[in-house]
Order: C-alpha cells, then sequence, then structure tokens
C-alpha cells in the first residue's frame, strides 16, 4: 500500500478508530467469561430456567398439564410488574394456550377450563413486592371445589368442572 | 436444520440474482437479504393462497427455479475464483470478523432472555405462533388478547421463523435469534459492495473493519438478538444504496434493487415503512425530472411496495388489527421534540455506541461540500436525516414516557442508519484519493521516465 496523504489519514483513522472501539470490546470480554462460568456446561432448559425463574419451570409445569388448545387462569403470589411479566413470558411460552394471569385469588375463571396457582420467588418479591388481594384461606376454599391435575415443584394445576 | 435454513436462504437468493457484479463475501451477504426476504414472501403468498406450510413443498419453487436455471445455464456452471487479496487486504478482513468473534462465544451461552423483550414478545412469538397455528390468520383473529405483542407489526421476520421452523419440524427460538448474526454480517457484506462500486476498495474496505466494531451495532446484533434493527440497517443500507447509484447511473436494476430493499424494509419494523416513503418520494421526483415518459421505471419503483403492503394491510384490516406506525402529526410537542433531538445528538456523539460513525457523517458533508461533489452524494445524508426526523416526530407525539421511550429506542434507532451513516466518508474519501492522484505531477510516473542511454541498449538486446 503506498501511503499518501489521503491514505495516511485514512490509516491514522482506523487505528485511532479501533483504539476507541477496543474499550467496549474489552467491557465484552469480561461479560463474555461471566457468562460462560454462569451457563457453560448446563443445556439450553437449565440456562433459560436460571435467567427466567420461576418463569421458565412454572410455564413447563403448566403445559404438561394444560392441552394446547386450552384456556388456563394463572393465580401468582408476585409484584405487580411481575404479573404484566408473566403475563407476556406465559403467553411465548405457552401458546397456542390462552393464559390470564392474576394477582387476586377471586379472579374470575373466565371460561377457561384450567386454573393454576404458583408463588414467586423470595428475591423476586423482594425486589418487587405482592400488592394483590390474596386470602389463603379462601384460595383454599375455591381449590378444593377443583379437581387437582397437577402438583407441580412450583405450580400446581387444577381443572375447572 | 435452522442453520441449514440459512445456507438455504442464500441459495434461494443467488437463485434470484445469478449475475451479479459482486466478490463472494458480497453475493453471500446480498443473496442472503435477498433470500430472507423472498422466503417471508412466499410465506404470505402461500398463506393468502390457503396452501399449507408443508416442509417438503415451501422448498418446492425454489427447487424448480434452480432446475430452470441449471437447464439454462448448463454449461458455465463453473466457478471461477478471483486472485486471493493482497496481505493487507486480508488483514483487514480478518480485522471485521474479530469484533464477532467476540461476541460469538456470548451469544453462544446465552438462552432467549428476558432482557431481550421485543425479541421474544414480539419477533419471535409471531414466528412461533405462525408456525404452530400454520397460518397467520389464528393469531391475527385472535390480536385483542395479545396488544402487548404488536400484533399488527411487519412480518419479515416472523415469516422467516416460521419458515425455518417449518423446515426444522420444531420451534427452536435459540437457534433463531442467531439471524441478528447473520444479518449484521450480511450487512458488512453489503456495505463493502455499495461502498466498493462507489468509491474506492481501500477506503471500502477500511470502512467495513470500521463498521463491524460499531459497539452499538454488535450489541443490537448479538446482545439483543432477535430484535429487527440490524435487518432494517440492512435494507435501510441496500436501499439508500442502490437508490444512490440509480440517481447517479440511471440504471434499471438499481432503481429495482433499491425498491425492493425499500419494501423489505418496510416489511420488517413501521420506521422502515417511513424510509420506504422517502425512496417512493425521491424516485417519483427523480422521474419527474427526467423528460422522456418511463413507464417500466414508475412499475419498478410502485410495484413491490404495491404488491405486498396492498395484500398484508387488507389481511391486517380483515381481522380489525390496526396498523403500527408513528402517529406523525398529531398532538406534536416542541418541547419533547428538543429533548428528543439532544437525546439522539449526544447518543449519536458518543464514541463509546458508535465511535465516530455520526462524527464521519457531518465531517464528510462538510467535505463534499468542499470537494463539490454530485448531487446524488446529497442523498445518502439526506435518507439518514429523514430517517431520524421519523423518528423524532414520534418521539414528539408524547405517545410514551418519553425518558423510557428514549432509554429502550434511541440507541437501536441510531444503529438503524449507523451503516448507511459510513457510506458517505467512504465516498468523500475515495473522492479525495482520486483528486489526489491526478494532481500528481507526471515527473512520479515511472512509464513515462525516458530510459538512461545503457539500460536502452540492454533492452534491445534481450528483445532481440
Amino acid at each position: 500500500m503506498n501511503f499518501k496523504s489521503p491514505q495516511l489519514a485514512l490509516a491514522a483513522l482506523l487505528v485511532v478508530w479501533l483504539a476507541l472501539a477496543a474499550t467496549p470490546l474489552r467491557t465484552q470480554i469480561d461479560k463474555t467469561l461471566k457468562a460462560r462460568a454462569l451457563f457453560g456446561g448446563r443445556d439450553a432448559a437449565e440456562r433459560t430456567s436460571l435467567l427466567d425463574n420461576p418463569g421458565f419451570r412454572v410455564a413447563q409445569e403448566i403445559a404438561s398439564a394444560v392441552p394446547p388448545r386450552e384456556c388456563v387462569v394463572v393465580l401468582a403470589y408476585a409484584g405487580p410488574a411481575a404479573i404484566d411479566y408473566y403475563q407476556s413470558r406465559f403467553a411465548y411460552y405457552l401458546y397456542p394456550r390462552k393464559v390470564l394471569v392474576f394477582d387476586e385469588i377471586d379472579a374470575a375463571a373466565d371460561g377457561c377450563r384450567y386454573l393454576s396457582v404458583f408463588r414467586d420467588t423470595p428475591q423476586n418479591l423482594a425486589s418487587e413486592p405482592f400488592a394483590g388481594d390474596w386470602n389463603q384461606a379462601g384460595l383454599g376454599e375455591r381449590l378444593s371445589a377443583l379437581e387437582p391435575v397437577q402438583s407441580g415443584e412450583l405450580a400446581r394445576v387444577y381443572r375447572v368442572p | 436444520m435452522i442453520y441449514a435454513g440459512y445456507i438455504f436462504t442464500c441459495l434461494i437468493g443467488w437463485l434470484l440474482i445469478p449475475k451479479l457484479a459482486a466478490r463472494l463475501l458480497e453475493r453471500l451477504a446480498i443473496t442472503f437479504a435477498l433470500g430472507v426476504f423472498a422466503i417471508s414472501i412466499e410465506m404470505f403468498a402461500f398463506d393468502l393462497a390457503g396452501i399449507g406450510w408443508n416442509r417438503w413443498v415451501l422448498p418446492l419453487p425454489w427447487v424448480l427455479l434452480a432446475a430452470v436455471r441449471l437447464y439454462r445455464n448448463r454449461g458455465q456452471l463453473a466457478f471461477v475464483a478471483g486472485p486471493l487479496p493482497k496481505w493487507w487486504k486480508l488483514g483487514l478482513i480478518v480485522l471485521a470478523l474479530v469484533p464477532a468473534a467476540v461476541w460469538w462465544p456470548y451469544e453462544r451461552v446465552m438462552p432467549l432472555t428476558s432482557s431481550a423483550w421485543d425479541a421474544w414478545a414480539i419477533w419471535l412469538f409471531k414466528a412461533k405462533a405462525f408456525y404452530l397455528d400454520g397460518s397467520i390468520d389464528p393469531f391475527l383473529s385472535r390480536a385483542v388478547e395479545f396488544t402487548d405483542h404488536q400484533p399488527g407489526y411487519p412480518l419479515l421476520m416472523p415469516l422467516y421463523g416460521a419458515f425455518l421452523y417449518a423446515l426444522n419440524g420444531a420451534v427452536d427460538d435459540y437457534a433463531f435469534k442467531m439471524v441478528s448474526v447473520c444479518f449484521l454480517l450480511a450487512s458488512l457484506g453489503v456495505f463493502h459492495y455499495l461502498a466498493r462500486r462507489g468509491g474506492r476498495a481501500e477506503p471500502a474496505l477500511v470502512f467495513t473493519a470500521m463498521l463491524a466494531s460499531v459497539p452499538m451495532l454488535n450489541v443490537v446484533s448479538f446482545e439483543l438478538a432477535g430484535y429487527v434493527d440490524v435487518i432494517l440497517s440492512l435494507y435501510v443500507l441496500a436501499a439508500a444504496g442502490f437508490f444512490y447509484f440509480w440517481w447517479r447511473e440511471g440504471d434499471l436494476f438499481d432503481l429495482a434493487a433499491a425498491s425492493v430493499a425499500a419494501t423489505a424494509g418496510a416489511w420488517t419494523k413501521n420506521e422502515g415503512q417511513f424510509f420506504l416513503l422517502a425512496i417512493a418520494l425521491l424516485g417519483a421526483a427523480g422521474l419527474l425530472l427526467r423528460s422522456r415518459s418511463q413507464k417500466l421505471e414508475w412499475l419498478v419503483l410502485l410495484g413491490p411496495p404495491t404488491a405486498l403492503l396492498l395484500p398484508w394491510t387488507i389481511a391486517r384490516s380483515g381481522h380489525g388489527v390496526q396498523a403500527a406506525g408513528f402517529a406523525m402529526g398529531f398532538s406534536f410537542d416542541p418541547g419533547l421534540f428538543s429533548v428528543a433531538l439532544s437525546v439522539l445528538i449526544s447518543e449519536a456523539f458518543r464514541w463509546d455506541i458508535f465511535v465516530f460513525a455520526f462524527v464521519l457523517l457531518v465531517i464528510a458533508a462538510v467535505g463534499a461540500a468542499l470537494l463539490r461533489l454530485a448531487a446524488a452524494f446529497w442523498i445518502l445524508p439526506g435518507l439518514v436525516a429523514w430517517h431520524l426526523s421519523g423518528a423524532l416526530m414520534a418521539y414528539s407525539t408524547g405517545q410514551n414516557d418519553l425518558q423510557w421511550w428514549l432509554g429502550t429506542s434511541a440507541g437501536r434507532i441510531l444503529a438503524q442508519v449507523a451503516p448507511l451513516a459510513l457510506l458517505p466518508p467512504v465516498l468523500v474519501f475515495s473522492q479525495w484519493i482520486e483528486r489526489h492522484k491526478a494532481d500528481k505531477p507526471p515527473a512520479e510516473q515511472p512509464e513515462t521516465k525516458p530510459l538512461p542511454a545503457r539500460k536502452r541498449e540492454k533492452r534491445r538486446r534481450k528483445s532481440r
């Protein structure tokens, strides 16, 4: 390459550019090393459940009990923003099932033939405290009238008669 | 199978434009981008026609096209490899791949995360829904349930995802989010093709290496894998680049390429629809300025967007789904406009996000004025400004909380035009080099020097 003034300017520009771009790239290398330390050696489901805790595993438990074309009401002991999050996340995981997520034990079944109950993790509740209406005795009364379908590690699923 | 689908996509694009004066990597990039668009149109057309998305039926049109191409080009299929690039060019190519190599291990271990909200909540959700339903209709008819998932957004990525899932026989969102990485690499190839064609080889390659290391472009391709911003950035770049060539040279192929790329952008994201409007208006202005009647040019300019976006509008409206797009002109707030403008400017000039990309655009504009470049040049920075003005108008409507909105989208909006912003500097640099060479005194040319008498005698003897 025969360096004359425009070419020299081009080469100088490239060097300065790369020097500046190196800093974000170094940050990325650190992030990559951290991510590999956390996720390396785990399969895709384990990695997803680590990042989406407990959403991914709750959805898996509901999916195994509720047929694809059915509708399920999910009663979640979770904070308000978490309820919105679970609504979107379960819609994705459980499609084509219709999913309705509430933080109230009296939420109407709205024609759904399945009902599920789960409690958010203590860590999530610490950062996003519960703000709904949750009466454990009232919930027990409501669930006693339903047919238990599955009692998973994180979620219980019932069929509405 | 999803990864095989990416290769199949390149083959489809290659079948559509078998003769293109581009180098191997450039062709791979262009054919991938074209292949994705062609596949999404095929999926949409099949769905409208009531033909199921069967994994054996979907490749049939392409197999038939391949057979036709093979028959017509029999005996001419040998691929002739060009000479190996020079050492410094190879070095720059390797340099351009370093950021992707640094990001790749991160991408390999990261699942579809909750931080990349739009990826799964909008684009991959619809891909999954379309694949599981075998059609776009069931999802659209349930649109009221999914208002948070933007059912009115355009369909390029969801339909391409549904195609790959159909080939795969199952949903694999982890493999499909890699489409963003494929589009980043394709952006480099398309950029190099346009820069080399519009300017000179050296600045084209140097700027391609620089583009590869724009931090925000890497973020939207890897950390936000599954978002469509990098896809839109490629189509915006291609539309602007080909349109520039058409304005400069008047070749119908360039106008067709610009129109197709702009339509693909509009089929990718709502910001692309605003960009398509610019291409249509500029194209109309260009055709009106030319004296003779040009029916074919009008058809090439307006045909692709009309043929695709009109049926989509009808299909969407039929389900009562509202169009996604900017509500420009409604409740415009100058205060919000000035806040959004200052945030966009400060983000654009942050070196840790865009290095010098937008600074170079400003310098290129000054350089172009000093060098008195042709009017066609100004189309490129003009389209960058147009794209950003569309976003500014949207921010000014106050549809969302502005600070939140800017915080989640300003960087991505700028990333959509970052490759395009680097194209004008290549043209200016190339022109500078050209003029510098032209200014060289003839004495520096070795061939023009008179040979000494002894050397002349030696040559004469050798020639005997």
